[in-house]
């Protein structure tokens, strides 16, 4: 386990001594600080919309993150044969995607704890400062629960990442089976009431086959969103929370198992 | 107990759909312990493909290849290895130091003993003053040196080197011949791959010459240039 966080320190320090982590974290600063502007030229409660787009804006920076930096760094150890001096050292390779696996989370992690801070910084000066006549109750227990559960999906991103860069050589086509399967995941849920509604009762049973098995074997990333439950301060269920952070973590595990797997066969010429 | 075995090795590589060119056919000798043993041959010869399947990097498809007689798909069998790859590509965001410690971790070293030892290699490869600085502001020479420094970072029993002469100007092969020479003095065995045959011949004290993935020639490198081209005549008459 040692030499797994040995591998996660060097990745952390890559990962946030590239340009690119500080341009993503730079764009989410302003879109954070914006979004009380961006607020006030929207229709409607502007407190619940500031809350919408900071969470919105921090769920796209993990994404970015996420997905970019888990699928760029590994490609970039195989493109420039960085890995013929880890691999060379009496490490496993399961070892390897652990590291990676791990450095990359705290990656994520710190730069979303940033952009938490920023975001729950303007959110409490625009709820200080608003001039509205009955200003709104904020489920702040629920942001933080929200952000949690954030977190543990670009986790499940990361791994996902890491999954995909475990047979591929190029970060691109790495990035691109990411983004697809996020996608995907994110989406499984709608799709399934769409279904379970009167609309599904005309789709053909073989299509039903083939959505039961995307559902099965995509994860549903959409119950790890409590974006909603927290702008609008909605009821959440303990037990199901529980249930969704052990799914998260059991898909993790398998994705890290399999990548594992596929990595300790892989040659590297 | 030997450093190096290797065992009617072979590895082949896919050309095309149907065919597969043999990279390393029926290789076998052994190196022993406290010897500068030459691993020589023309490009394209296999001996990048032996280093690498020596290194757990690839896989062999038949035979044994085993390092202190522990098979190399083990990662054991790299405890006492340092290794010096062709291309000293590095993380280009590390410093000197951060990366040689690095490697000290990878070994398992302990951290106090794993700072010492960084430093001491800083020192020894000519890098202290420069130790801080990132590697990507770091010459072609400087990143060979520290290269070099990390293959030495857990006192290893056997070094091994892919052409660690390739793109070095007479002063930096110079360096790196009187580097292996110290090491013998040490009673560090060191294996290295090169087709640059003087070299090989003022240095080593045996040499394997392969040609086309086969063994040609194994024992003292006298004369290692005649039976080069005697070899490579052979080899193109057929």
């Amino acid at each position: 386990m040692g030499k797994a966080i040995s591998i996660a320190k060097v990745t952390f320090k890559e990962g946030i001594r590239e340009r690119i982590f500080l341009g993503v974290l730079i764009f989410s600063g302003l879109l954070f600080l914006s979004s009380g502007l961006l607020a006030d030229l929207s229709i409607g409660n502007i407190l619940k919309v500031t809350q919408d787009i900071g969470l919105s804006g921090l769920s796209l920076l993990g994404l970015f993150i996420a997905l970019f930096l888990s699928t760029h760094l590994i490609a970039k150890d195989l493109d420039k044969k960085t890995i013929y001096l880890v691999v060379s050292k009496p490490i496993a390779r399961w070892q390897y995607i652990l590291g990676k696996f791990l450095g990359l989370c705290f990656l994520t992690t710190f730069a979303l704890v940033l952009g938490f801070i920023v975001f729950i910084c303007a959110l409490f000066y625009f709820w200080k400062t608003s001039h509205l006549i009955q200003v709104p109750h904020i489920a702040w227990f629920k942001h933080l629960l929200a952000f949690i559960f954030l977190n543990l999906k670009m986790c499940l991103l990361v791994a996902i990442g890491v999954f995909f860069s475990s047979f591929t050589s190029s970060a691109l086509v790495a990035f691109f089976f990411s983004l697809l399967t996020y996608f995907i995941g994110a989406n499984l849920q709608n799709v399934k009431m769409i279904l379970a509604s009167k609309i599904g009762e005309n789709i053909s049973p073989i299509l039903k086959i083939v959505f039961d098995f995307t559902y099965w074997l995509f994860p549903n990333l959409s119950v790890l969103d409590l974006k909603q439950a927290a702008v609008h301060d909605l009821p959440l269920n303990s037990s199901h929370l529980g249930v969704s952070g052990l799914y998260c973590l059991t898909y993790i595990f398998a994705l890290l198992f399999l990548a594992s797997f596929i990595f300790d066969k892989r040659e590297f010429n | 107990m030997d450093c190096i075995t290797l065992n009617h090795l072979y590895k082949t590589y896919k050309k095309g759909l149907r065919h597969k060119i043999y990279a390393v056919k029926n290789l076998s000798f052994s190196v022993e312990q406290g010897e500068i043993f030459g691993f020589v041959g023309p490009n394209g010869a296999g001996k990048s493909t032996t280093i690498k399947i020596l290194m757990g990097l690839i896989f062999a498809d038949k035979g044994g290849a085993k390092l202190f007689g522990i098979p190399c798909t083990h990662s054991e069998a790299r405890a006492k290895v340092g290794f010096v790859p062709e291309q000293p590509v590095l993380y280009e965001h590390l410093s000197g130091e951060e990366f040689l410690y690095f490697a000290g971790e990878l070994y398992g070293l302990p951290k106090k003993e794993n700072k010492k030892r960084v430093w001491e290699l800083l020192e020894r490869v000519g890098l202290k003053e420069t130790g801080k600085r990132r590697l990507r502001y770091y010459s072609k020479g400087m990143l060979q040196r520290l290269v070099i420094a990390q293959a030495l970072i857990a006192d290893p029993a056997l070094i091994i080197m892919d052409e660690p002469f390739s793109g070095l100007d007479p002063v930096g092969r110079m360096e790196i011949m009187n580097l292996i020479k110290s090491l013998k003095k040490q009673g560090k065995t060191v294996f290295f791959s090169s087709h640059i045959l003087h070299d090989v011949e003022t240095v080593c004290d045996r040499v394997a010459l392969i040609i086309k993935g086969e063994l040609k020639y194994l024992g003292r490198p006298d004369n290692i240039e005649e039976t080069f081209r005697k070899e490579l005549q052979k080899w193109a008459r057929r």
